[in-house]
Protein backbone atom coordinates (compact mmCIF):
# COMPACT_ATOMS: atom_id res chain seq x y z
CA UNK A 1 0.00 0.00 0.00
CA UNK A 2 1.11 3.54 -0.83
CA UNK A 3 -0.37 6.86 0.41
CA UNK A 4 0.08 9.64 -1.54
CA UNK A 5 -1.91 13.19 -2.07
CA UNK A 6 -3.68 14.15 -5.28
CA UNK A 7 -2.14 16.94 -7.12
CA UNK A 8 -4.81 17.01 -9.57
CA UNK A 9 -6.79 20.51 -7.83
CA UNK A 10 -6.31 22.01 -4.30
CA UNK A 11 -8.79 19.80 -2.38
CA UNK A 12 -5.40 17.21 -2.66
CA UNK A 13 -7.29 14.51 -1.21
CA UNK A 14 -5.46 11.94 0.78
CA UNK A 15 -5.18 8.76 -1.22
CA UNK A 16 -4.18 5.31 -0.75
CA UNK A 17 -3.28 2.76 -3.76
CA UNK A 18 -2.61 -0.68 -3.11
CA UNK A 19 -2.08 -4.29 -5.40
CA UNK A 20 -3.05 -7.14 -4.73
CA UNK A 21 -0.46 -9.64 -5.36
CA UNK A 22 -2.53 -12.40 -6.99
CA UNK A 23 -3.13 -10.55 -9.85
CA UNK A 24 -1.61 -7.39 -9.76
CA UNK A 25 -4.95 -5.31 -9.45
CA UNK A 26 -4.57 -1.64 -8.65
CA UNK A 27 -6.95 -0.35 -6.25
CA UNK A 28 -7.31 3.60 -5.09
CA UNK A 29 -9.03 5.05 -2.04
CA UNK A 30 -9.56 8.17 -0.19
CA UNK A 31 -10.07 10.28 -3.91
CA UNK A 32 -13.27 12.26 -4.16
CA UNK A 33 -13.30 12.36 -7.77
CA UNK A 34 -12.31 10.02 -10.80
CA UNK A 35 -9.46 12.56 -11.69
CA UNK A 36 -7.63 11.37 -8.55
CA UNK A 37 -8.09 7.75 -9.81
CA UNK A 38 -6.21 8.17 -12.56
CA UNK A 39 -3.82 10.31 -11.19
CA UNK A 40 -3.09 7.70 -8.75
CA UNK A 41 -2.80 4.93 -11.18
CA UNK A 42 -0.17 6.85 -12.82
CA UNK A 43 1.48 7.66 -10.18
CA UNK A 44 1.56 4.28 -8.58
CA UNK A 45 2.99 2.55 -11.85
CA UNK A 46 5.02 5.36 -13.56
CA UNK A 47 6.01 8.29 -11.19
CA UNK A 48 7.08 11.35 -13.23
CA UNK A 49 8.12 14.75 -12.58
CA UNK A 50 9.61 17.86 -14.71
CA UNK A 51 12.81 18.87 -12.99
CA UNK A 52 13.71 22.25 -13.07
CA UNK A 53 17.34 23.38 -11.70
CA UNK A 54 20.22 25.69 -11.48
CA UNK A 55 22.59 24.79 -14.64
CA UNK A 56 26.37 26.21 -13.65
CA UNK A 57 27.94 28.48 -16.39
CA UNK A 58 31.32 29.41 -16.47
CA UNK A 59 32.69 31.93 -13.98
CA UNK A 60 30.78 30.84 -10.94
CA UNK A 61 27.68 31.63 -12.41
CA UNK A 62 24.22 29.65 -12.97
CA UNK A 63 21.47 29.82 -15.43
CA UNK A 64 18.01 27.94 -14.54
CA UNK A 65 17.23 24.81 -16.69
CA UNK A 66 14.27 22.45 -16.68
CA UNK A 67 13.67 19.42 -18.29
CA UNK A 68 11.74 19.54 -21.80
CA UNK A 69 9.28 16.71 -20.67
CA UNK A 70 8.91 14.63 -17.43
CA UNK A 71 11.24 12.51 -16.66
CA UNK A 72 10.64 9.11 -14.27
CA UNK A 73 11.00 10.53 -10.37
CA UNK A 74 13.99 8.19 -9.69
CA UNK A 75 16.25 9.50 -12.17
CA UNK A 76 15.78 13.07 -10.68
CA UNK A 77 19.20 13.16 -8.54
CA UNK A 78 21.32 11.51 -11.29
CA UNK A 79 19.87 14.61 -13.44
CA UNK A 80 20.87 17.01 -11.29
CA UNK A 81 24.32 14.73 -10.63
CA UNK A 82 24.35 15.01 -14.29
CA UNK A 83 23.76 18.65 -14.53
CA UNK A 84 26.08 20.16 -11.54
CA UNK A 85 28.77 18.27 -13.17
CA UNK A 86 29.29 20.44 -16.41
CA UNK A 87 29.42 24.06 -16.95
CA UNK A 88 27.86 26.03 -19.72
CA UNK A 89 29.38 28.58 -21.55
CA UNK A 90 28.25 31.90 -21.81
CA UNK A 91 26.12 33.26 -23.69
CA UNK A 92 23.01 31.14 -22.98
CA UNK A 93 19.89 32.14 -24.30
CA UNK A 94 16.00 30.97 -23.38
CA UNK A 95 15.51 27.32 -24.75
CA UNK A 96 19.00 26.81 -25.59
CA UNK A 97 19.64 22.86 -25.45
CA UNK A 98 22.24 22.18 -22.42
CA UNK A 99 21.99 18.58 -22.39
CA UNK A 100 20.73 16.28 -25.21
CA UNK A 101 18.80 13.06 -24.33
CA UNK A 102 19.88 13.62 -20.75
CA UNK A 103 20.79 10.08 -19.35
CA UNK A 104 18.60 8.59 -21.99
CA UNK A 105 15.34 9.89 -20.38
CA UNK A 106 14.33 11.35 -24.06
CA UNK A 107 14.29 14.97 -22.86
CA UNK A 108 16.66 17.41 -22.81
CA UNK A 109 17.81 19.81 -20.47
CA UNK A 110 17.05 23.01 -21.70
CA UNK A 111 17.77 26.88 -20.24
CA UNK A 112 15.25 28.99 -19.17
CA UNK A 113 16.49 32.12 -18.49
CA UNK A 114 19.19 34.17 -20.59
CA UNK A 115 22.62 35.17 -19.60
CA UNK A 116 25.34 37.17 -21.69
CA UNK B 1 10.39 68.89 -18.27
CA UNK B 2 12.67 66.02 -20.48
CA UNK B 3 10.51 62.94 -19.86
CA UNK B 4 6.29 62.85 -20.73
CA UNK B 5 3.79 59.81 -21.48
CA UNK B 6 0.96 59.16 -21.21
CA UNK B 7 1.14 56.26 -18.56
CA UNK B 8 4.15 55.55 -16.16
CA UNK B 9 4.97 52.28 -14.50
CA UNK B 10 6.54 52.06 -11.37
CA UNK B 11 7.93 48.32 -11.31
CA UNK B 12 8.66 45.95 -14.35
CA UNK B 13 7.77 42.93 -12.59
CA UNK B 14 5.02 40.52 -13.88
CA UNK B 15 2.29 43.67 -12.98
CA UNK B 16 3.96 46.08 -14.62
CA UNK B 17 4.89 44.38 -17.81
CA UNK B 18 0.97 43.48 -17.92
CA UNK B 19 0.31 46.95 -17.56
CA UNK B 20 2.46 48.43 -19.96
CA UNK B 21 1.27 46.01 -22.78
CA UNK B 22 -2.26 46.91 -22.03
CA UNK B 23 -1.62 50.32 -22.05
CA UNK B 24 0.64 50.55 -25.33
CA UNK B 25 -2.13 48.08 -26.86
CA UNK B 26 -4.70 51.40 -26.32
CA UNK B 27 -1.88 53.41 -27.70
CA UNK B 28 -0.50 55.40 -24.66
CA UNK B 29 2.78 56.51 -24.58
CA UNK B 30 3.93 54.50 -22.12
CA UNK B 31 7.09 53.92 -19.74
CA UNK B 32 8.38 51.54 -17.61
CA UNK B 33 10.56 52.72 -14.50
CA UNK B 34 12.32 49.70 -13.00
CA UNK B 35 14.90 49.39 -10.12
CA UNK B 36 16.72 46.62 -11.13
CA UNK B 37 18.85 46.29 -13.81
CA UNK B 38 16.34 43.73 -15.38
CA UNK B 39 12.60 43.15 -16.16
CA UNK B 40 10.56 40.65 -14.66
CA UNK B 41 11.13 41.38 -10.48
CA UNK B 42 10.52 37.79 -8.61
CA UNK B 43 9.39 35.76 -11.80
CA UNK B 44 13.65 35.95 -12.12
CA UNK B 45 13.61 33.81 -8.82
CA UNK B 46 11.26 31.78 -9.40
CA UNK B 47 12.99 29.11 -11.67
CA UNK B 48 10.45 26.31 -10.68
CA UNK B 49 7.40 25.34 -13.48
CA UNK B 50 3.74 26.42 -12.88
CA UNK B 51 3.51 29.66 -14.37
CA UNK B 52 1.41 30.77 -17.27
CA UNK B 53 -1.05 27.71 -17.07
CA UNK B 54 -4.19 30.33 -16.63
CA UNK B 55 -2.16 33.37 -18.99
CA UNK B 56 -1.07 31.22 -21.78
CA UNK B 57 -2.52 28.02 -21.26
CA UNK B 58 1.20 26.73 -20.86
CA UNK B 59 3.43 25.31 -17.72
CA UNK B 60 6.39 27.84 -18.01
CA UNK B 61 9.10 28.94 -15.24
CA UNK B 62 8.86 31.89 -13.58
CA UNK B 63 11.71 33.34 -16.28
CA UNK B 64 10.46 32.17 -19.29
CA UNK B 65 6.98 33.92 -17.92
CA UNK B 66 8.82 36.86 -17.56
CA UNK B 67 10.21 36.63 -21.01
CA UNK B 68 6.79 36.16 -22.82
CA UNK B 69 5.47 39.21 -22.14
CA UNK B 70 9.34 41.30 -22.60
CA UNK B 71 9.46 39.70 -26.10
CA UNK B 72 5.88 41.30 -26.29
CA UNK B 73 6.87 44.44 -24.73
CA UNK B 74 9.50 44.98 -26.62
CA UNK B 75 7.94 44.60 -30.12
CA UNK B 76 5.57 47.37 -28.60
CA UNK B 77 7.06 51.28 -28.45
CA UNK B 78 7.58 50.85 -24.10
CA UNK B 79 9.85 52.77 -23.06
CA UNK B 80 12.35 51.35 -20.57
CA UNK B 81 14.70 52.72 -18.10
CA UNK B 82 15.87 50.17 -15.85
CA UNK B 83 17.98 50.95 -12.38
CA UNK B 84 15.34 53.77 -11.98
CA UNK B 85 14.23 54.10 -8.56
CA UNK B 86 10.86 55.75 -8.25
CA UNK B 87 11.26 57.87 -4.95
CA UNK B 88 8.28 60.18 -5.38
CA UNK B 89 4.73 59.92 -7.16
CA UNK B 90 2.58 63.65 -6.83
CA UNK B 91 -0.90 63.68 -6.89
CA UNK B 92 -0.12 65.85 -9.87
CA UNK B 93 1.56 62.59 -11.36
CA UNK B 94 5.27 64.13 -11.35
CA UNK B 95 7.45 61.60 -10.83
CA UNK B 96 11.22 61.92 -8.92
CA UNK B 97 13.54 59.30 -10.57
CA UNK B 98 17.13 58.26 -9.48
CA UNK B 99 19.54 56.13 -11.86
CA UNK B 100 22.98 55.82 -11.08
CA UNK B 101 23.76 57.63 -14.87
CA UNK B 102 21.11 59.83 -15.32
CA UNK B 103 21.30 61.24 -11.63
CA UNK B 104 17.87 62.36 -10.12
CA UNK B 105 15.54 63.40 -12.90
CA UNK B 106 11.45 63.39 -13.18
CA UNK B 107 8.82 62.38 -15.32
CA UNK B 108 5.90 63.94 -15.67
CA UNK B 109 2.56 61.59 -16.64
CA UNK B 110 -1.21 61.76 -17.47
CA UNK B 111 -1.33 58.47 -15.42
CA UNK B 112 0.75 56.40 -13.20
CA UNK B 113 0.12 52.45 -12.50
CA UNK B 114 1.83 51.76 -9.44
CA UNK B 115 3.30 48.31 -9.52
CA UNK B 116 5.88 48.10 -7.44
CA UNK B 117 5.07 44.89 -5.60
CA UNK B 118 5.38 43.73 -2.07
CA UNK B 119 7.66 42.72 0.65
CA UNK B 120 8.76 40.99 4.05
CA UNK B 121 7.92 42.41 7.13
CA UNK B 122 11.07 41.31 8.75
CA UNK B 123 11.20 42.20 12.52
CA UNK B 124 8.96 38.83 13.48
CA UNK B 125 11.92 36.20 14.01
CA UNK B 126 13.90 38.26 16.76
CA UNK B 127 10.23 39.36 18.23
CA UNK B 128 9.18 35.49 18.51
CA UNK B 129 12.69 34.66 19.90
CA UNK B 130 13.09 37.46 22.21
CA UNK B 131 16.50 38.20 20.83
CA UNK B 132 18.40 41.04 19.57
CA UNK B 133 20.73 39.90 17.03
CA UNK B 134 20.67 36.68 15.14
CA UNK B 135 23.62 34.44 14.19
CA UNK B 136 24.78 34.09 10.33
CA UNK B 137 23.29 31.74 8.17
CA UNK B 138 19.80 32.83 8.93
CA UNK B 139 17.33 33.96 5.77
CA UNK B 140 14.20 34.89 4.99
CA UNK B 141 12.11 33.40 2.41
CA UNK B 142 12.50 35.61 0.11
CA UNK B 143 15.83 36.68 0.48
CA UNK B 144 16.69 32.76 0.34
CA UNK B 145 15.54 32.73 -2.95
CA UNK B 146 17.16 36.00 -4.60
CA UNK B 147 20.18 34.59 -3.64
CA UNK B 148 20.29 31.11 -4.52
CA UNK B 149 18.58 31.50 -7.68
CA UNK B 150 19.36 35.37 -8.97
CA UNK B 151 22.68 35.01 -7.06
CA UNK B 152 24.07 31.08 -7.30
CA UNK B 153 24.74 31.35 -3.49
CA UNK B 154 25.26 28.29 -1.76
CA UNK B 155 23.36 28.49 1.73
CA UNK B 156 24.46 26.04 3.83
CA UNK B 157 24.63 21.99 4.27
CA UNK B 158 21.39 21.41 6.87
CA UNK B 159 18.82 23.58 6.87
CA UNK B 160 15.91 23.56 8.55
CA UNK B 161 12.85 25.61 7.12
CA UNK B 162 10.25 27.52 9.46
CA UNK B 163 7.16 28.50 7.90
CA UNK B 164 5.12 26.26 5.44
CA UNK B 165 3.73 28.36 3.02
CA UNK B 166 3.81 27.97 -0.73
CA UNK B 167 7.55 29.44 -0.97
CA UNK B 168 8.25 27.49 2.24
CA UNK B 169 8.17 24.37 0.14
CA UNK B 170 9.46 25.05 -3.07
CA UNK B 171 12.68 26.23 -1.43
CA UNK B 172 13.27 23.03 0.56
CA UNK B 173 13.07 21.06 -3.06
CA UNK B 174 15.40 23.61 -4.25
CA UNK B 175 17.82 23.37 -1.16
CA UNK B 176 16.94 19.86 -1.60
CA UNK B 177 18.42 19.74 -5.21
CA UNK B 178 21.28 22.44 -4.13
CA UNK B 179 23.04 19.67 -1.98
CA UNK B 180 21.70 20.96 0.95
CA UNK B 181 19.67 18.05 3.47
CA UNK B 182 16.76 20.26 4.75
CA UNK B 183 16.33 18.45 8.21
CA UNK B 184 12.65 19.87 8.60
CA UNK B 185 9.93 22.14 7.89
CA UNK B 186 8.24 23.40 10.98
CA UNK B 187 5.23 25.30 10.88
CA UNK B 188 3.06 26.51 14.25
CA UNK B 189 -0.31 26.42 13.07
CA UNK B 190 -1.68 23.08 13.08
CA UNK B 191 -2.09 22.72 9.04
CA UNK B 192 0.82 23.37 6.66
CA UNK B 193 -0.03 27.07 4.97
CA UNK B 194 1.15 25.72 1.78
CA UNK B 195 -0.79 23.70 -1.67
CA UNK B 196 -1.33 20.36 -0.63
CA UNK B 197 0.31 19.54 -4.30
CA UNK B 198 3.27 21.58 -3.12
CA UNK B 199 3.19 19.23 -0.30
CA UNK B 200 3.57 15.98 -2.01
CA UNK B 201 5.85 17.33 -4.83
CA UNK B 202 8.37 19.24 -2.34
CA UNK B 203 8.41 17.37 0.65
CA UNK B 204 7.02 13.44 0.18
CA UNK B 205 8.89 13.62 -2.95
CA UNK B 206 11.69 13.71 -1.23
CA UNK B 207 11.35 12.19 2.60
CA UNK B 208 11.69 15.38 4.41
CA UNK B 209 9.59 15.91 7.36
CA UNK B 210 6.68 18.65 7.92
CA UNK B 211 6.16 19.28 11.78
CA UNK B 212 3.19 21.11 11.93
CA UNK B 213 2.23 22.62 15.39
CA UNK B 214 5.87 23.26 16.14
CA UNK B 215 7.59 26.28 17.35
CA UNK B 216 11.24 27.07 16.94
CA UNK B 217 12.32 27.68 20.57
CA UNK B 218 15.79 28.55 20.88
CA UNK B 219 18.98 29.25 18.49
CA UNK B 220 22.32 27.77 19.18
CA UNK B 221 25.13 29.51 17.47
CA UNK B 222 26.67 33.23 18.64
CA UNK B 223 28.52 33.85 15.43
CA UNK B 224 27.03 31.08 12.78
CA UNK B 225 24.11 28.83 13.47
CA UNK B 226 24.52 25.70 15.01
CA UNK B 227 21.09 24.49 14.88
CA UNK B 228 17.60 25.19 16.54
CA UNK B 229 15.39 24.01 19.20
CA UNK B 230 12.13 23.25 18.48
CA UNK B 231 8.66 22.15 20.55
CA UNK B 232 5.53 20.93 19.80
CA UNK B 233 2.92 23.41 21.12
CA UNK B 234 0.15 22.39 23.48
CA UNK B 235 -3.34 23.55 23.46
CA UNK B 236 -3.04 27.09 24.51
CA UNK B 237 0.12 27.47 21.71
CA UNK B 238 2.86 27.26 24.83
CA UNK B 239 5.91 25.32 23.60
CA UNK B 240 6.01 21.75 25.52
CA UNK B 241 9.52 22.22 27.06
CA UNK B 242 9.78 18.55 28.23
CA UNK B 243 9.10 17.88 24.46
CA UNK B 244 12.00 19.78 23.14
CA UNK B 245 14.85 18.61 20.72
CA UNK B 246 17.59 20.40 19.07
CA UNK B 247 17.94 20.13 15.02
CA UNK B 248 21.47 20.86 13.82
CA UNK B 249 21.31 22.82 10.54
CA UNK B 250 23.89 25.88 9.72
CA UNK B 251 20.85 27.35 7.73
CA UNK B 252 17.52 28.51 9.19
CA UNK B 253 15.07 29.54 6.55
CA UNK B 254 11.86 31.45 8.43
CA UNK B 255 8.83 33.05 6.26
CA UNK B 256 7.34 36.34 7.54
CA UNK B 257 4.05 37.83 5.86
CA UNK B 258 4.03 39.43 2.67
CA UNK B 259 2.77 42.71 2.33
CA UNK B 260 2.34 45.34 -0.07
CA UNK B 261 5.69 47.73 -0.50
CA UNK B 262 3.44 50.58 0.72
CA UNK B 263 6.11 53.34 0.88
CA UNK B 264 4.82 55.39 -2.76
CA UNK B 265 0.75 54.60 -1.29
CA UNK B 266 1.74 56.38 1.78
CA UNK B 267 3.80 59.57 0.61
CA UNK B 268 0.92 60.34 -2.02
CA UNK B 269 -1.50 59.69 1.01
CA UNK B 270 -4.01 57.07 -0.97
CA UNK B 271 -6.80 55.44 0.84
CA UNK B 272 -5.48 52.65 2.49
CA UNK B 273 -7.52 48.78 3.13
CA UNK B 274 -6.33 47.85 6.71
CA UNK B 275 -6.41 44.39 5.74
CA UNK B 276 -4.75 44.11 2.49
CA UNK B 277 -2.19 46.89 3.56
CA UNK B 278 -2.75 48.07 0.21
CA UNK B 279 -4.48 50.65 -1.65
CA UNK B 280 -8.39 51.10 -2.02
CA UNK B 281 -9.30 50.83 -5.41
CA UNK B 282 -12.03 50.31 -7.78
CA UNK B 283 -12.71 48.10 -10.79
CA UNK B 284 -10.04 49.68 -12.83
CA UNK B 285 -7.77 49.67 -10.26
CA UNK B 286 -7.73 53.38 -9.67
CA UNK B 287 -6.93 54.54 -6.10
CA UNK B 288 -8.28 57.05 -4.41
CA UNK B 289 -6.02 59.56 -6.34
CA UNK B 290 -7.92 60.27 -9.79
CA UNK B 291 -4.94 59.29 -12.85
CA UNK B 292 -3.49 57.08 -10.64
CA UNK B 293 -3.74 53.18 -10.41
CA UNK B 294 -1.96 50.30 -8.15
CA UNK B 295 -1.84 46.63 -9.10
CA UNK B 296 -0.16 43.68 -8.45
CA UNK B 297 1.51 42.40 -5.22
CA UNK B 298 1.86 46.10 -4.51
CA UNK B 299 -2.11 45.91 -4.47
CA UNK B 300 -2.71 42.76 -2.88
CA UNK B 301 -0.56 39.71 -2.15
CA UNK B 302 -1.16 37.62 -4.83
CA UNK B 303 -0.43 33.84 -5.26
CA UNK B 304 -0.36 33.30 -8.77
CA UNK B 305 1.41 35.55 -11.25
CA UNK B 306 -1.43 34.51 -13.60
CA UNK B 307 -4.24 36.23 -11.82
CA UNK B 308 -1.47 39.22 -11.24
CA UNK B 309 -1.26 39.78 -14.97
CA UNK B 310 -4.77 40.08 -15.84
CA UNK B 311 -5.38 42.18 -13.12
CA UNK B 312 -2.84 44.39 -14.49
CA UNK B 313 -4.49 44.52 -17.93
CA UNK B 314 -7.17 45.76 -15.96
CA UNK B 315 -5.21 48.85 -14.59
CA UNK B 316 -3.07 49.79 -17.43
CA UNK B 317 -5.99 49.53 -19.91
CA UNK B 318 -8.03 52.18 -18.15
CA UNK B 319 -4.72 54.03 -17.57
CA UNK B 320 -4.08 54.40 -20.89
CA UNK B 321 -7.89 55.26 -21.22
CA UNK B 322 -7.94 58.18 -18.33
CA UNK B 323 -4.67 59.81 -19.95
CA UNK B 324 -6.46 59.62 -23.40
CA UNK B 325 -9.47 61.86 -21.64
CA UNK B 326 -11.85 58.58 -22.71
CA UNK B 327 -12.09 57.34 -19.03
CA UNK B 328 -13.58 59.09 -15.53
CA UNK B 329 -15.06 57.24 -12.87
CA UNK B 330 -18.22 58.12 -12.01
CA UNK B 331 -19.81 59.30 -8.55
CA UNK B 332 -21.81 56.66 -8.48
CA UNK B 333 -19.67 54.65 -5.64
CA UNK B 334 -20.91 50.85 -4.79
CA UNK B 335 -18.74 49.28 -1.65
CA UNK B 336 -17.94 45.69 -1.78
CA UNK B 337 -17.92 44.52 1.96
CA UNK B 338 -15.60 41.27 3.23
CA UNK B 339 -18.64 39.60 5.26
CA UNK B 340 -18.47 36.24 7.37
CA UNK B 341 -15.63 34.15 6.28
CA UNK B 342 -14.10 36.20 4.34
CA UNK B 343 -10.62 38.17 5.09
CA UNK B 344 -10.90 41.19 2.36
CA UNK B 345 -11.93 41.27 -1.03
CA UNK B 346 -10.71 43.77 -3.86
CA UNK B 347 -11.91 46.01 -5.37
CA UNK B 348 -13.30 47.62 -2.38
CA UNK B 349 -15.24 49.88 -4.76
CA UNK B 350 -16.94 49.56 -7.91
CA UNK B 351 -18.47 52.33 -10.03
CA UNK B 352 -21.69 52.37 -10.67
CA UNK B 353 -23.37 51.63 -13.71
CA UNK B 354 -24.93 48.29 -15.38
CA UNK B 355 -21.77 46.27 -15.64
CA UNK B 356 -19.65 43.09 -15.19
CA UNK B 357 -17.58 43.31 -12.46
CA UNK B 358 -14.77 40.71 -11.16
CA UNK B 359 -14.27 40.57 -7.49
CA UNK B 360 -11.48 38.44 -5.75
CA UNK B 361 -11.63 37.37 -2.13
CA UNK B 362 -10.08 35.58 0.12
CA UNK B 363 -11.26 32.99 2.83
CA UNK B 364 -9.93 32.97 6.49
CA UNK B 365 -9.70 29.22 6.72
CA UNK B 366 -9.40 26.36 4.75
CA UNK B 367 -13.32 25.24 4.11
CA UNK B 368 -15.10 22.40 1.98
CA UNK B 369 -18.41 22.23 0.10
CA UNK B 370 -19.14 26.48 0.97
CA UNK B 371 -21.75 28.88 -0.61
CA UNK B 372 -20.13 32.12 -1.76
CA UNK B 373 -22.93 34.56 -1.51
CA UNK B 374 -23.40 38.77 -2.50
CA UNK B 375 -25.60 40.13 -0.76
CA UNK B 376 -27.44 43.69 -1.88
CA UNK B 377 -29.18 44.70 1.07
CA UNK B 378 -31.42 41.34 1.66
CA UNK B 379 -30.72 39.99 -2.28
CA UNK B 380 -28.50 37.22 -2.87
CA UNK B 381 -27.45 38.60 -6.13
CA UNK B 382 -24.34 36.11 -6.70
CA UNK B 383 -23.78 32.80 -5.68
CA UNK B 384 -21.71 30.02 -6.28
CA UNK B 385 -20.92 27.00 -4.37
CA UNK B 386 -17.05 26.11 -4.32
CA UNK B 387 -15.78 21.99 -2.93
CA UNK B 388 -12.71 23.84 -1.37
CA UNK B 389 -11.67 27.22 -0.31
CA UNK B 390 -8.31 27.89 0.77
CA UNK B 391 -6.14 30.77 2.58
CA UNK B 392 -3.94 30.53 0.18
CA UNK B 393 -5.73 30.74 -2.73
CA UNK B 394 -7.35 33.87 -3.97
CA UNK B 395 -11.08 33.00 -5.42
CA UNK B 396 -12.76 35.49 -7.69
CA UNK B 397 -16.37 35.85 -9.24
CA UNK B 398 -17.61 38.12 -11.76
CA UNK B 399 -21.05 39.58 -10.44
CA UNK B 400 -23.61 41.64 -13.04
CA UNK B 401 -24.47 44.80 -11.49
CA UNK B 402 -27.30 45.33 -13.55
CA UNK B 403 -29.85 47.11 -11.38
CA UNK B 404 -27.88 46.94 -8.59
CA UNK B 405 -27.46 50.56 -6.11
CA UNK B 406 -26.81 49.20 -2.91
CA UNK B 407 -23.14 48.15 -1.02
CA UNK B 408 -22.03 44.43 -1.78
CA UNK B 409 -20.90 42.12 0.98
CA UNK B 410 -19.65 38.98 0.35
CA UNK B 411 -20.14 35.85 2.92
CA UNK B 412 -19.90 32.12 2.84
CA UNK B 413 -22.39 29.56 4.36
CA UNK B 414 -22.88 26.07 4.95
CA UNK B 415 -23.41 23.96 1.48
CA UNK B 416 -24.64 20.64 0.61
C1 LIG C 1 8.68 35.42 -3.23
C2 LIG C 1 7.49 35.13 -4.09
C3 LIG C 1 7.31 33.88 -4.68
C4 LIG C 1 6.24 33.64 -5.53
N1 LIG C 1 6.09 32.40 -6.10
C5 LIG C 1 5.10 32.20 -7.00
C6 LIG C 1 4.95 30.95 -7.68
O1 LIG C 1 5.69 30.02 -7.41
N2 LIG C 1 3.98 30.82 -8.61
C7 LIG C 1 3.14 31.84 -8.92
O2 LIG C 1 2.30 31.72 -9.82
N3 LIG C 1 3.22 32.99 -8.25
C8 LIG C 1 4.17 33.19 -7.30
N4 LIG C 1 4.23 34.38 -6.64
C9 LIG C 1 3.16 35.34 -6.88
C10 LIG C 1 3.36 36.18 -8.15
O3 LIG C 1 4.27 35.57 -9.03
C11 LIG C 1 3.90 37.48 -7.79
O4 LIG C 1 2.96 38.04 -6.91
C12 LIG C 1 4.07 38.37 -9.00
O5 LIG C 1 5.10 37.93 -9.84
C13 LIG C 1 4.32 39.75 -8.48
O6 LIG C 1 4.43 40.64 -9.52
P1 LIG C 1 4.51 42.18 -9.19
O7 LIG C 1 4.86 42.83 -10.49
O8 LIG C 1 3.33 42.63 -8.47
O9 LIG C 1 5.73 42.33 -8.14
P2 LIG C 1 7.29 42.12 -8.34
O10 LIG C 1 7.60 40.98 -9.17
O11 LIG C 1 7.86 42.21 -6.98
O12 LIG C 1 7.73 43.40 -9.16
C14 LIG C 1 7.86 44.66 -8.59
C15 LIG C 1 8.94 45.37 -9.36
O13 LIG C 1 8.95 46.73 -8.98
C16 LIG C 1 10.28 47.15 -8.81
N5 LIG C 1 10.24 48.28 -7.89
C17 LIG C 1 9.91 48.26 -6.57
N6 LIG C 1 9.96 49.50 -6.06
C18 LIG C 1 10.30 50.33 -7.08
C19 LIG C 1 10.52 51.73 -7.16
N7 LIG C 1 10.37 52.53 -6.10
N8 LIG C 1 10.89 52.26 -8.35
C20 LIG C 1 11.04 51.45 -9.44
N9 LIG C 1 10.85 50.11 -9.42
C21 LIG C 1 10.48 49.56 -8.25
C22 LIG C 1 10.99 45.93 -8.30
O14 LIG C 1 12.38 46.00 -8.53
C23 LIG C 1 10.32 44.81 -9.06
O15 LIG C 1 10.97 44.51 -10.27
C24 LIG C 1 5.29 34.65 -5.77
C25 LIG C 1 5.44 35.88 -5.13
C26 LIG C 1 6.51 36.13 -4.29
C27 LIG C 1 6.62 37.46 -3.62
Amino acid sequence: MKKMICVMCPAGCDMEVSQKVSCGEISVAGNDCKKGEVYARIEFINPQRVVTALFPVEGGKAVSCKTSAAVDKDLIFEIIKEIKSREAVKPVKIGDVLIENVLNTGADVVATSNMI
Amino acid sequence: MNYEYDVAIVGGGAAGLAAALAAADQGAKTLILEKNASLGGVLNQCIHNGFGLRYFKEDLTGPEYAARFIEQIEKKSVDIITQATVSNVSKDKILTVINPVKGEFQVKAKAVVLCAGCKEKLDDLEKSLGQSSLPQGIYTLMQAQRLINAEYKKLGQKAVIFGSDNLALILARQMTYEGALVQCVCEKEPCAKGLKSNIARCLDDYGIPLYVNTAITKLRGKDKLEGVYIAPLDGKKRPVAAQEKFVECDTLLFSSQFVPDSDLAVKLKLKMDRITLGPVVDETKQTSVEGIFATGSFLHIHDLADDVSFEAQTAGKYAALYAQGQYRADDKKIRVIAGGGIIYAVPQIINGGDKKAVVCFRTEQRHRNKRFNVFCGEDIIFAKRYPVLLPCRLEQAEINLKGIEGDLVLSLEESE
